[in-house]
């Protein structure tokens, strides 16, 4: 069965990609860059030369991150490893279904993603698309609930040119009524094709219930009366445009065969006039304190295994700070393979065929999850008491090897997984969304190194309780 | 056992053909199974294991369907002769990786990428899961519920791949491809232990075999893995007799009912085509111009989607395609000696589903009538000289690439399809569609709801028009062809529905 990240997100133009939730991070031999000229000794190199200011945090990211800002606001990351004549570039852009607080318009920054590849004045969709085809890059691009990233893999020797596209599109995006009426019939049809799985239906039902006012609240995929709505929504989307895509929101970057200071000066070039938004961008109503235990259950017109789908509201924090840092692992330790649920529901007791969750890793505070796709006439208040126990368990004490069994996982299985270049660039691009430092990596692996199994213990006897969960049960009920 | 002249046999069957890339594998390893492809980087951050089997689900004997795949399963979590199925989960879990299983109709293949400082610990449990598997009797129990709730209700869950499984059973019928790889609802409750180690004893052995290395790992260490495998019976392989699948001569239409308020389509005809076939790189360019997977610069993408909106895609492939569970790009390990080319239309709404798949045809049809124009031949072409490298941007896919040619006897696309493509004319893809390609046969599978409805629509007289977002207008020449397409007879010898009610049974 594919894992929830596989299956949620947005990612609209082509592929679909994999959104990495970074399992954190560690260190191998690292690419060392010299600074090689007055130019690239501007910017800011991490490495252990690198002029870090503050804190020492131990290095793990296994190759070297340099970073540059421009006048505009638009901050700009090269990454060089070793994948001779392949490079993956992206504009991160930190909008996503978070910012859609305007009424009967859920869904929008996805729709938005698919309206930027429809042309600019220099490049219109089918010169862009011919331009693309010709150089190979492999063009795509996803939004989530925090995020809208546009990310290409491309040969090396055509990065230059697909650079100035790209630039262009951010800069200089055109469109048109039918332009927009006819993409939001693609959106639906991404709608479609997602809305006959009762997994992600139980999840998006989880997040409606457990926000009343946050934007958490909404799928990123919107609702279906305002994908009906889309169509008309010329204005909005240029509104959209003024308003979010702007350099101050943005992030570039470029992982791979990559010379940093030529991809700096290419990028100062191509992205150096885009202009700074003058638009505030608007308040996310912030969730109140949770007031008690909510329940709800979903009837599946189709028959179904039942899906239950819990969710703690979880406080805010950077990924380095010591309570996320410690409901991460929390989060590891009860849904590893070699873990209490895992075992328990899946292996001893046989009542679900799957169980996945923990912590999200959003930047507003969201929830930690646990989700178990049961067995066909399984009863989910037999699987939820067991999920009680377990918690309740750790509550009282967590294992020091599992604990240590987790945190090699995580290193080692982070460390493995940073061997291609569009993975690194998302790995990366993540951590520095949710933490603008350079080190955002390093630091949120040292945090997990510095917590304790009390620690642990102490986040599942503060946070995993009833006031704070929302349950939602998912069951097949014939229509009436 | 001496190293047997297998892989040498294999070797002289490929020379007529530039080989595969097999890296340098020492002589003294080459002459015996498995066969082996190496790929070492001692300065490598990971370490990639990877292993073809001869022994999909094409091998379940009759009435036995799925036991392939509740091999493969089982082996991976049923623990080893020395280690309990914990014992397995806790040493893989410290490594923080997994054996991947991808199961296909001939291969099965497992995969293990670790760090480098778990090379050694991960090369051994590999070995010891391939060679001697414990097979659990209740781990085989819970995977075979699980694979047993995906061929029933849980098949609703994705109804997508729900079409393709049926586009499979319909296209073959009566072949060894014919059931998912997953099996049969009605025969899975009926295997168990005793069917899976005897089908391990039986199509796990050395001349069924591929390993591949890659990255972290010496010689040396390469010596000791392939020494764990000499454990494994010597005998012959299993031979996998296959027949033609029946020829399809017309157009049929199988709507298989869901009750949603979607329909998805797949389109399928059996076919010869393999990757040694000379016709192979031609056809590729034109079904990538035409639809590739996910690219919006497709001929389906932009007529279906782009100029109207009706779906989130439509695509085309020239053999099996299964997507990486890493990204889009194409799984290995799932290539069939006797393939299929297919097109795939995502779902569309009930009332846009009709002339959604008669425009589908109808572009194929022109596609083999005109063929390509030279813009189009030329920017695909390109598009493919830069795009084959990308295909495999770390070592781990590198490795897949040759284990799967070195399995299938068939060319590395990574290494000699480039210069093929660069070499095709206008002309070559042009001829090769209109010897190759038949848009009058295809076996068309629906899946979702209102079947009646369309059946109906795609059999009467009446034209099934397109219907438009609110506002949105063709212009005059898309409007004309929008009548034409609506006006279309299919031509359809049969189309009916059934439930999806005990679909796989």
């Amino acid at each position: 069965m594919k894992s929830y990240h596989e299956r949620i997100g947005r990612r609209g133009r082509r592929s679909i990609l994999v959104i990495p939730i970074p399992r954190t991070h560690i260190s191998a031999p690292r690419q060392e860059i010299q600074v090689k000229s007055r130019l690239l000794a501007g910017f800011l190199l991490l490495g252990p030369m690198g002029a870090q200011a503050g804190e020492a945090v131990p290095r793990v990211f296994p190759y070297d991150v340099v970073t540059h800002e421009l006048d505009n606001g638009l901050d700009v990351v090269a990454v060089r490893m070793p994948t001779p004549g392949v490079v993956a570039f992206a504009t991160w852009m930190a909008v996503g279904s978070r910012d859609e607080v305007d009424p009967g318009r859920t869904g929008f920054a996805h729709f938005f993603e698919h309206l930027m590849f429809l042309g600019t004045p220099t490049w219109s969709a089918d010169a862009r698309e011919r331009a693309l085809l010709r150089a190979a890059a492999d063009d795509n691009a996803w939004t989530w609930f925090d995020e809208t990233v546009y990310h290409l893999v491309l040969p090396a020797d055509r990065l230059d040119e697909i650079v100035a596209i790209e630039a262009d599109r951010f800069r200089n995006l055109t469109l048109t009524p039918d332009d927009v009426r006819r993409e939001a019939g693609a959106v639906y049809g991404e709608f479609r094709k997602s809305k006959v799985n009762p997994v992600g239906q139980a999840v998006e039902a989880l997040y409606d219930l457990a926000f009343d006012v946050h934007t958490y609240g909404h799928d990123t995929i919107g609702l279906e009366a305002d994908i009906a709505a889309m169509p008309t929504a010329h204005a909005y989307a240029l509104a959209f445009h003024d308003r979010f895509y702007r350099p101050g929101n943005a992030t570039v970057l470029a992982v791979g065969d990559v010379d940093p200071e030529a991809f700096f000066a290419r990028v100062e070039a191509e992205y150096g006039a885009w202009e700074p938004g003058t638009l505030p961008r608007p308040v996310i109503p912030a969730e109140p304190e949770p007031d008690g235990l909510r329940r709800r259950t979903v009837d599946w017109p189709q028959p179904t295994a039942p899906v239950l789908a819990l969710g703690w509201r979880m406080p805010a924090g950077a990924p380095d700070d010591p309570t996320i840092a410690a409901l991460e692992l929390l989060g590891r330790v009860l849904l590893a393979d070699v873990g209490p649920l895992e075992r328990r529901l899946v292996r001893e007791e046989q009542l679900a065929f799957s169980v996945w969750g923990g912590r999200d890793d959003f930047v507003d505070p969201g929830l930690f999850k646990v989700v178990a796709e049961l067995r066909p006439g399984v009863d989910p208040a037999v699987a939820e008491a067991v999920v009680r126990e377990e918690i309740a368990r750790l509550a009282a004490g967590v294992d020091p090897e599992l604990l240590d069994a987790v945190r090699r996982h995580v290193r080692q299985g982070t460390l493995s997984d940073l061997d291609d270049p569009l993975g690194v660039l998302m790995a990366l691009g993540w951590a520095l969304r949710r933490d603008p430092r350079p080190d955002a990596f390093d630091r949120s692996f040292a945090a997990l190194d510095a917590v304790t199994a009390s620690d642990v213990q102490e986040a599942a006897r503060r946070w995993l309780v009833d006031d704070r969960l929302s349950a939602v049960v998912l069951m097949h009920r014939e229509a009436e | 056992m001496t190293r047997a002249p297998i892989a040498l046999a294999a070797l002289l069957a490929l020379a007529c053909k530039p080989l595969p890339p097999r890296g340098n594998v020492p002589v003294e390893l080459a002459a015996a199974p498995p066969r082996l492809v190496l790929q070492l980087d001692e300065t490598a951050p990971s370490v990639y294991l990877e292993l073809a089997v001869a022994a999909g689900s094409a091998y379940d004997p009759p009435g036995r369907e799925g036991l392939a795949h509740l091999v493969a399963r089982a082996l991976v979590e049923g623990g080893t002769a020395d280690r309990s199925p914990d014992e397995v989960r806790d040493a893989l879990y410290r490594t923080g990786n997994r054996v991947e299983v991808v199961v296909g109709k001939e291969f099965v293949t497992y995969r293990l990428r670790c760090h480098r400082d778990d090379a050694e610990a991960c090369a051994d449990l590999f070995a010891d899961l391939i060679v001697e598997p414990a097979f659990d009797a209740d781990v085989v129990k819970r995977v075979r519920d699980a694979a047993l709730y995906e061929v029933t209700d849980g098949a609703r869950g994705d109804e997508e791949a729900l079409a393709a499984d049926v586009l499979d059973a319909w296209v073959y019928e009566g072949h060894p491809y014919a059931h998912p790889v997953e099996g049969r609802a009605g025969v899975l409750p009926l295997l168990d232990r005793d069917d899976v180690v005897d089908f391990h004893r039986r199509h796990y052995v050395t001349g069924a075999m591929v390993l591949g290395v890659a990255g972290a790992a010496g010689l040396e260490q390469a010596h000791a893995l392939v020494a764990r495998f000499d454990a494994l019976p010597d005998t012959l392989p299993v031979g996998l007799a296959l027949q033609q699948p029946h020829p399809v001569q017309d157009r049929r239409l199988l709507f298989v009912e869901t009750g949603t308020d979607v329909v998805g389509f797949r389109l399928g005809a059996p076919t010869d085509l393999r990757r040694d076939d000379p016709d192979y790189p031609a056809l590729l360019l034109a079904f990538t111009a035409f639809g590739a997977h996910r690219q919006s610069f497709g001929t389906l993408f932009r007529e279906v989607r782009g100029k109207r909106g009706l779906n989130y895609g439509t695509y085309a492939y020239v053999e099996p395609y299964v997507e990486r569970s890493d990204g889009s790009q194409p799984e290995q390990g799932v290539s069939r000696r006797m393939p299929m080319v297919h097109l795939w239309i995502r779902p569309t709404s009930p009332e846009n589903a009709a002339f959604a798949l008669k425009l589908t045809v109808a572009e194929l049809e022109r596609l083999v009538a005109e063929g390509l124009d030279d813009e189009a031949f030329a920017d695909t072409r390109s598009y493919l000289l830069g795009a084959i490298p990308l295909l495999a941007q770390d070592p781990g896919r590198r490795l897949s690439y040759a284990v799967e040619a070195v399995a299938t006897g068939m060319p590395d696309p990574l290494r000699l399809l480039a210069d093929a493509v660069a070499a095709l004319t206008p002309e070559q893809v042009d001829d090769a569609l209109r010897r190759r390609i038949d848009p009058s046969r295809l076996r068309i599978v629906a899946v979702g709801g209102g079947g009646e409805a369309l059946v109906e629509a795609l059999t009467g007289d009446a034209p099934t028009p397109v219907t438009y977002a609110e506002g949105l207008a063709p212009d005059a020449a898309q409007a004309a062809r929008d009548a034409e397409v609506a006006a279309m007879d299919l031509g359809l010898v049969d189309a009916r529905v059934r439930p999806v009610e005990g679909i796989f049974r």
